[in-house]
């Protein structure tokens, strides 16, 4: 009789049996749900976004099924390379069983266990919006239908994909470590894939290049990247309801994930042979000699001593080339050196608006730094777990469990190996980074800041590959434990899925490396050298634990070796782990003290609830009338070595309000030490410590109109080791920000929590967005004149606000003073640093910049972008107040912003500033417009001070955006506007998506609306009325500000900018600034015929929607106005951009329309509004080439 | 001197394995022999500090070696039933780190240790080659080499001659008799013959327990005048079964012949044969059998 072959269904239901009686997939399933569970239970996704809807489903299923890669090596890994690990291969590939029943059956079997660990998180994820109590206005009845939708469409075609490559390897390389690093490289296909089609040059960059994002898109084998790019601009309530529609790049990336798993399988199946793996059954002949009856070899010798170091060396070696030997291994570098690669260009060249950055090798390092911490867990995941069974795997472990080499040394050559990999892609990451910045000719010889990396991103890996291999001393099989540091190392080190936040429980923790030419890695470096010290002991005690526990012999069981753990240890091991213990318990005592006791620690709930408090508890006090401060008269001491900064002064405070004040309130920020502070000569009446806040009883009211003194003396100082240290006060580059150290006046609006989410979670009533004080200037509630000093040491300037007065040096320290002698923004802020100065005279006006002595290169474009601005702004709007403008260099980390400006003085950021490559080619020019942007500030600001309230914002940024075109034209041309725009465009469509929309005249804090809109919104009224017209309008606007003394509203500018322009168009300009209107206008068909008399007719298409938002509800009509249609001529007939067109002429259009125009000349190009008159939502279809027929 | 006293061991999921064994082995070859199942790994895994009983006492030399598994690694040389080795790497580079790891740190020593042990196990001339692709028989002979070094004072064998060719046997024979001669090996296997070749004491251990233990040539002699034989047909042989202790049965030109075991002749069919070590094995199986 012969045996029939086993059906593929038969085996697959024998490999769904086998797969989940097991450990792994009980492992991965847990894995999953708890996953899914985790990202409902802390609101993963965007906050304005219901939790349950369809967007917030999908987008948490896309990242469940990114971390299912690991369920699916889990799973998918065994099913063919189980055969030949037990030693089942000789008798399975002998049955009867068919290559295509059994490949497809156990292909079968290993989908169906993933898909349902997969299902499992769905099925957490759901849950997590039932078990844990949420925001209700997050909540929408549940519907199983987003979750359904997201797992069939998101996560079942990504599983599929990434079982079908992991099962094609495994069978192609029979090898679990190429299987793992599959894996990895699927991880790594989806980063390149992610951050093209998210990057500045693809997609950022303007419709144009949406087809190319949308290209890489598809190279997303999770769908992830597609999914994002296709719901781009949805808004908020289309997120909430509509399901991902399979179309467009979405439907493109599901069709290729299926092709592509599909060819993985078919490669599989072709490739696959019942055989041996190579190696596995080779067998070499004995060719030794007949029975030796010769003399005998001489006996061993029995010298034998304990095996010390020695035997730690060769175990080292043979991990060691067992590691470096291994292809698996090979790939990863490879993988690795690739992905930096494509990462540092992408950082380096397409930077904000896709400008490219000086890669200095502090940045480079920083980057890499970054990259490694998630490859390296990602190599320590896969490669210690083989590292640590590799004795176990090849079955000579019970010869080497009998020899006396202790578990230490084997567990240190062990660690050595795995140390010298992650030490080895530190170093080709570096190399990598160095050859990238020789490539563009920046190469510099840095090795202090290149050994950077050991301590800031090697060190944490070693110390979690203890915590790895521990894990596999503990857990009796290999994929469990892989599963389990994914899961601890994503909890404990990461702080994720609801871990601890402290650093001092965060294993292995290291702050996030910020760099700096000018303060270097501080003020990170001593915190991180304390954290280091106290997770370097912990993991030493985990070692001595590891080696203690280290599996010897054949017993799996882990209790027999916890109780015989002392006796495993010997007296030394007792020692060590006394000694690490305890050098854990005094390094982290001291590091404890320095961030509990010496600094605050506050976790993001407590400042929350902080805050939460502080507005409970002085709300009321806003209503009250206070004081505003009205001269500054201050001594800065900054001592930088030793983080110190000593303010000592007088506020000068006036009763503006027509009431008399009893009681003042007085607040400093928590970590300044107040040494004294007085009122009028009185102490404060009350002090709540808890909210810095000192309240003077006065003993007599004061009058309307009066006057008095709040003098005080205070400190403020960093001191290391701190779990949030701050960046302001550094031993070279410090920038204080006025708040930090100055006290200020009655209710803080800034302590306020602003998240409308949290303020609900908190029981705080909803504020406006209108309403934020802090919108343009935080905390500028008057303007002030000010006299102050800053002493520094002799060799660092400082830059502070005003008119610099004097500089003079005594002895090793230099005292500046600013002035402002007329009233000007109630903030303050100074740098000081060892800085290179230069400085130019233009009209009247001493330009300086303050620059790191190593980033001179920019200065010279740097000036010229100021004397510029300087030139339009004097010309056009008023005068400048100060006989010096200055620019300072500042880090990046404390000024959180590209650019600030104040009275007299622009802030400019390292890398977002002075770093900017303005050498790379066909690139926005970033650091002028930057810089226009700034020092327009010193009208649009600082001069023109807006009335608080709807507006005020786009009066502030929306016009210096202006100024800032108008600039960066007259540098570069017209054509440099396109891109800049393009970008601003984007921008908007962005942020309209979560934050929606109000006219720009009722703006408050939404920069889509006020830098966004504002700047095409004035680029289209420039061309509409004249950009002379249009300045005369602003310049107006400023004078008669200055002559009434009245703080103009946006509804002012509007009224300027109408009356400054033509009849015909003002409904244009109030579309702009008073309503909320959305274009979609397209051009369908051209089409030219050639008359008889040889001029050509031209018939366009075109087709037009409007969408306008009212009250936050959207309608959408057909489009109905007037719309310009420009004709250029075929390029061969020498028509180009520069060249007039045949036809330029606005056309009234309603809905889908036919324009017939007459033209003289052979067309080539019909272009529907080139000058961006109207908002248009897609540019790409506003132009199209003419099909010419006779 | 190994002295091993009462060692039991039941495994997780119930197995008795191992039930109050006591041995004492001297210098020289002693065999350890037992079907399948005896418990004759558990015991080697456990005298090579693999794993510990439940109870009992276990002491080389006198010194106590579940107290100090450490101190016993340190002068033994453990030879696994099956062992694999790391992929890629030669005969004479495994053996080096194997002596390291046994903590002959000398290089020159362990340079000398190597090339010995390489030259007796007829390898030296595949010292080259990686051990993975040795044959069944160069593995073994691999396999004593690595437990030879360090000169151990107790080696342990598992099961070495299992699936080797005659000669191949024989070479591994004369290995372990020149290893023997002035330390304790230790030879477990379920082969009679190996234990008539090699061993001046002997051990028989089924379910976990020690049937016998002696010197074969005395065990040999007990049973002289005991053991009869007699060709019988397939009802006779299964009357046999019932009525007598059956040693063994053999096939002797398609005739069952069967061996019995009894202190007079069972009936006139018997002849009497002179007793030989396999006698003595079954003869301790089946009294093993009857307890």
């Amino acid at each position: 009789m012969k045996a029939k072959a086993p059906s593929a269904a038969a085996i697959a239901a024998f490999e769904w049996r086998t797969a989940t009686r097991r450990l792994p997939f009980a492992a991965a399933a847990l894995l999953m749900g708890l996953m899914g569970f985790a990202l409902s239970a802390t609101a993963f996704g965007p906050p304005e976004l219901l939790l349950n809807g369809a967007w917030s489903v999908t987008s948490s299923v896309g990242f469940l099924t990114l971390v299912s890669v690991f369920a699916a090596i889990l799973l998918t890994a065994p099913v063919l390379l189980r055969d030949e690990e037990h030693r089942m291969a000789e008798i399975v590939y002998t049955t009867a069983v068919t290559k295509r029943g059994y490949l497809l059956g156990r292909f079968a079997g290993a989908l169906l266990a993933t898909a349902t660990a997969v299902l499992v998180g769905v099925a957490g994820l759901a849950a997590g919006t039932f078990l844990v109590p949420h925001d209700p206005a997050r909540l929408a009845p549940f519907a199983p239908l987003p979750y359904l939708w997201a797992f069939a469409v998101l996560a079942l075609p990504g599983v599929l994909l990434v079982s079908a490559c992991l099962f094609a390897v495994a069978a192609l390389t029979r090898s679990t470590p190429a299987t793992y690093v599959a894996g990895v490289l699927l991880y790594l296909l989806y980063f390149v894939a992610a951050l093209l089609a998210d990057s500045p040059l693809l997609a950022g960059s303007g419709p144009q290049s949406a087809g190319a994002a949308s290209l890489a898109a598809l190279l997303d084998p999770f769908g992830l990247s597609a999914f994002l790019s296709d719901t781009r601009f949805w808004t908020v309530a289309e997120r909430n309801e509509r399901l991902v529609p399979l179309a467009g790049t979405f439907l493109g990336s599901r069709l290729v994930g299926l092709g592509a798993a599909g060819l993985a399988l078919t490669v599989a199946y072709r490739r696959f042979a019942f055989r041996l793996a190579p190696g596995a059954g080779r067998v070499a002949a004995d060719a030794g000699p007949e029975r030796s009856d010769g003399p005998r070899a001489p006996s061993p010798g029995a010298v034998t001593t304990t095996p010390g170091l020695a035997a730690f060396g060769s175990t080292l070696r043979v991990e060691l080339r067992a590691l470096f030997r291994s292809a698996p291994l090979a790939a990863l570098f490879a993988l690795w050196i690739g992905y930096l690669a494509i990462e540092t260009v992408q950082s380096f060249r397409s930077n904000e608006l896709g400008t490219a950055v000086i890669p200095t090798a502090g940045l480079l390092v920083a980057d890499v730094a970054t990259a490694l911490n998630v490859l390296g867990i990602l190599f320590l995941v896969f490669f210690a777990a083989e590292t640590a069974w590799r004795e176990r795997l090849v079955r000579v472990s019970e010869v080497v469990d009998a020899t006396p080499a202790s578990s230490a040394l084997v567990l240190l050559g062990k660690l050595g190996a795995l140390s010298a990999v992650l030490v080895a892609l530190a170093a080709s990451g570096l190399a990598t980074a160095l050859a990238f910045q020789a490539v563009v000719g920046r190469f510099e010889l840095a090795p202090l800041t290149w050994a950077a990396l050991l301590p800031v991103a090697v060190l944490p890996l070693v110390l979690l590959a203890l915590l790895v291999l521990l894990v596999q001393a503990l857990v009796p099989n290999r994929h469990v434990g892989l599963a389990l540091s994914v899961a601890l190392i994503a909890f404990l080190h990461e702080g994720a899925l609801g871990g601890p936040d402290h650093p001092l429980l965060r294993y292995a923790y290291a702050p996030r490396l910020t760099w700096s030419d000018l303060s270097g890695l501080s003020p990170g470096a001593e915190s991180l050298g304390w954290f280091a010290a106290f997770w370097s002991a912990v993991a030493a005690l985990l070692g001595v634990v590891t080696f203690g526990l280290w599996p010897r012999g054949t017993d799996p069981r882990l209790a027999p070796r916890l109780a015989a753990l002392p006796r495993r240890w010997g007296r030394g091991g007792r020692l060590g782990a006394i000694a690490c213990a305890t050098l854990a318990l005094a390094v982290g005592g001291f590091a404890f003290h320095g961030t509990n006791v010496a600094n605050r620690y506050e976790t993001e709930a407590d400042l929350l609830a902080w805050k939460a408090a502080y507005e409970r508890s002085y709300r009321p006090i806003e209503a009250r009338a206070q004081p505003m401060p009205a001269h500054l008269d201050a001594a800065f001491d900054l001592e930088p070595e030793a983080r110190r900064l000593r303010v000592r002064g007088r506020l000068r405070l006036e009763n503006r309000t027509p009431a008399a004040i009893d009681s003042v309130w007085v607040a400093a920020r928590r970590d300044v030490r107040v040494a004294s502070m007085t009122l009028a000569g009185a102490v404060p009446s009350d002090v709540d410590e808890r909210f810095a806040t000192r309240r003077f009883a006065l003993a007599s009211p004061m009058a309307p109109g009066a006057a008095l003194d709040l003098a005080f003396d205070l400190l403020l100082e960093r001191r290391s080791p701190s779990a949030a240290d701050d960046a302001d006060l550094v031993p070279n580059g410090t920038y204080v920000h006025g708040l930090a150290a100055l006290p200020t006046i009655g209710y803080r609006r800034s302590w306020e929590i602003s998240d409308p989410a949290a303020r609900r979670r908190a029981g705080l009533p909803e504020r406006a967005v209108d309403d934020d004080p802090d919108a343009h200037l935080p905390e500028s509630p008057s303007r002030m004149t000010f006299d102050v000093r800053v002493t520094t040491p002799a060799n660092q300037h400082a830059v502070a606000p005003g008119a610099l007065v004097s500089s003079t040096v005594a002895g090793d320290r230099r005292t500046s003073r600013f002035r402002a002698a007329r009233p000007v923004s109630a903030y303050f802020a100074f740098a000081s640093a060892r800085y290179h100065v230069e400085r130019v005279r233009h009209v009247g006006v001493d330009v300086e910049v303050y620059v790191h002595p190593g980033h001179r290169r920019n200065v010279a474009r740097v000036l010229e972008a100021a004397t510029r601005t300087l030139d339009l702004c004097v010309a056009r709007y008023g005068p400048y107040p100060f006989p010096q403008l200055r620019i300072a260099e500042v880090p990046d980390a404390s000024l959180r912003a590209g650019g600030f400006a104040l009275p007299g003085v622009v802030f400019l950021a390292e890398r977002r500033g002075f770093l900017i490559d303005a050498e790379a080619p066909g690139r926005v020019d970033l650091l002028a417009k930057r810089v226009a942007h700034e020092v327009s500030h010193q009208w649009w600001g600082h001069q023109l001070d807006p009335a608080s309230g709807p507006g005020a914002t786009a009066l502030v940024e929306s016009l210096a955006r202006h100024t800032e075109l108008r600039v960066l034209k007259s540098l570069r041309g017209a054509e440099a506007l396109r891109p800049v725009l393009d970008h601003e465009l984007d921008r908007y469509l962005t942020g309209r998506t979560a934050g929606g929309e109000v006219p720009l005249v009722e703006v408050g804090r939404q920069p889509w609306l006020y830098y966004a809109k504002g700047s095409l919104a004035m680029a289209a009224i420039s061309e509409l009325a004249g950009e002379e017209a249009v300045d005369g309008a602003l310049g107006g606007l400023l004078a008669d500000a200055e002559t009434t003394g009245r703080a103009p509203t946006a509804r002012d500018l509007v009224a300027r900018l109408l009356a400054a322009t033509p009849a015909a168009d003002r409904p244009l300009v109030e579309e702009w600034w008073t309503r909320s209107v959305l274009h979609d206008l397209r051009i369908t068909e051209a089409i030219a015929t050639r008359l008889p008399d040889g001029r050509y007719r031209v018939d366009v298409a075109v087709d037009g929607r409007t969408v306008e938002a009212t009250e936050g509800a959207e309608k959408e009509r057909p489009f109905g106005g007037d719309v310009e249609l420009v004709v250029r001529a075929a390029r061969s007939d020498g028509g180009d951009d520069e060249a007039p067109p045949l036809h330029s002429a606005r056309h009234r259009v309603r809905g889908p329309a036919r324009l017939s125009v007459l033209v003289d000349g052979r067309p080539g190009e019909v272009l529907l509004d080139p000058r961006r008159l109207l908002l248009d939502r897609d540019r790409a279809d506003d132009a199209r080439d003419v099909e010419t027929r006779r | 001197m190994l002295s091993i006293a009462d060692v039991s061991k039941t495994y997780p999921n119930g197995v008795k394995a191992l039930r109050g064994v006591s041995l004492e082995v001297g210098t020289g070859l002693f065999g350890l022999l037992g079907p399948n199942g005896a418990g004759k790994s558990t015991l080697m895994r456990t005298l090579a500090t693999l794993q510990e009983p439940d109870s009992g006492r276990i002491s080389l030399d006198g010194a106590d070696v579940l107290a100090d598994p450490q101190g016993l690694r340190g002068r033994l040389g453990y030879h696994p039933q099956e062992f694999g080795v790391y992929p890629g790497i030669s005969a004479e580079a495994l053996l080096d780190h194997l002596a390291l790891l046994k903590g002959i740190a000398d290089r020159r020593e362990r340079a000398a240790q190597v090339a010995a042990l390489l030259q007796r196990t007829n390898l030296h001339e595949h010292r080259r080659r990686a051990v993975e692709g040795f044959s069944g028989g160069m593995r073994r002979r691999f396999g004593i080499a690595q437990a030879l070094l360090g000169d151990p004072q107790l080696v342990i064998v598992d099961e070495p001659s299992a699936g080797l060719d005659p000669e191949e046997r024989h070479r591994l024979h004369d290995l372990l008799v020149e290893a023997a001669e002035s330390r304790i090996v230790l030879l477990s296997t379920h082969i009679v013959e190996d234990v008539r070749q090699l061993c001046a004491r002997m051990a028989v251990l089924s379910e976990g327990r020690v049937l016998l233990q002696g010197k074969p040539g005395p065990l040999v002699e007990s049973l002289a005048g005991r053991v009869f034989r007699k060709a019988v047909s397939r009802e006779e042989l299964a009357a046999c079964r019932s009525s007598l202790t059956v040693l063994s049965t053999q096939l002797r030109a398609g005739r069952t012949h069967v061996q019995v075991l009894a202190d007079a002749r069972p009936d006139a069919g018997f002849e009497p044969v002179a007793p030989d070590l396999e006698d003595v094995y079954f003869a301790a199986l089946r009294s093993g059998e009857a307890a």
